[in-house]
């Protein structure tokens, strides 16, 4: 990526993913704005958050952003090709980053004239392939750290809309509808997370205890799930 | 595996499924195949592994739940050479 450049686009073509979406580009931009919109409503001391996608030529774009100031800090780390969100995509981790940093002292000033003290990145990992990142920012320093899993849950969410972007695009879902589907992925995937870990297992064998009971049960793969997630020490519930 | 998808074809065809309401379901509870390759799986063109025909079949069972049918459709490990055992 030391060769990429990066440039703040944000009316600009979206990821090799998603070409062949020209009709749908609309739908796909409202669907990663909503999941800035969660960041920021769902999880606790996110202020500020945005979503940085790699475009077909390379360059890094801020697609959704919370607010302009955000989007500029965004810009900034594109221009100097440094900062959390690059340093995310660059490398594949996330990235945890406590205001000021010396190391990148453009980026540290935009961010705390925008008021914030911490930033925190997730790279997207579409089909193994990191494609861009969820950057959400604090005006507390390392107050987003605690949160993590819910962060790290919102970017698997928004590399999962990504992935399925075309599909979700021509479903005609809406807003609603969306949120409510992948709320309950997320939760069946909690669920087998935690029978993975309880009774050594693989996914795809997490998944089969659940059909079953809710085979044996009549009842609904979400509501086993809910139970398994609400109550993930007791083997009694699932 | 065509035989396997003969019966998710007809329970999608008897519940009045869209493929897109289908894909949906299956996407809800972590599927991750593009509708177009479940299209290919029901016309009998493609194959699909065992996790994710179950995911179909668990998407259609549900449906049938919601009309007082219980699970009618038989998951993979149910199945012998693709049919219904006996």
């Amino acid at each position: 990526m030391s060769d990429g450049q990066y440039a703040d686009q944000p009316a600009g073509p979206l990821h090799p993913e998603l070409a062949g979406l020209l009709l749908s580009e609309q739908t796909v931009s409202e669907l990663l704005a909503m999941i800035v919109g969660l960041a920021i409503s769902t999880i606790e001391d996110v202020d500020g958050s945005s979503i940085s996608l790699m475009s077909p030529n390379g360059r890094l774009e801020t697609t959704s952003a919370s607010s302009q100031e955000i989007r500029l800090v965004d810009t900034t780390q594109y221009q100097d090709e440094q900062g959390p969100c690059v340093e995310a995509i660059k490398t594949g981790r996330e990235v945890v980053v406590a205001l000021p940093i010396g190391q990148w002292p453009r980026f540290s000033d935009r961010a705390q004239q925008a008021g914030m003290r911490s930033v925190h990145s997730f790279p997207l990992r579409v089909r193994d392939r990191v494609t861009g990142a969820l950057n959400l920012y604090s005006t507390s320093v390392t107050s987003i750290e605690p949160r993590t899993d819910a962060a790290r849950s919102l970017a698997h969410q928004a590399a999962t809309v990504l992935a399925n972007a075309a599909a979700l695009a021509t479903a005609e879902m809406t807003n609603e509808q969306l949120q409510q589907a992948l709320a309950t992925r997320d939760l069946i995937g909690q669920a087998k997370g935690i029978l993975m870990g309880r009774e050594n297992i693989d996914a795809d064998a997490a998944f089969d205890l659940l059909r079953r009971l809710s085979q044996r049960s009549g009842r609904k793969l979400k509501d086993i799930a809910a139970e398994v997630a609400a109550h993930p020490s007791d083997p009694k519930a699932r | 595996m065509a035989l396997r998808a003969t019966p998710v074809e007809a329970a999608r065809s008897m519940l009045e499924l869209s493929l897109d309401e289908l894909w949906v379901d299956y996407f809800t509870l972590g599927g991750s195949l593009l509708p177009a390759e479940i299209q290919a799986f029901l016309a009998g063109e493609h194959p699909l592994g065992d996790h994710d025909h179950d995911l179909l079949v668990q998407a259609l069972n549900e449906r049938f739940l919601d009309h007082d049918g219980d699970h009618p459709l038989d998951y993979a490990d149910e199945l012998i050479d693709g049919h219904r055992p006996g």
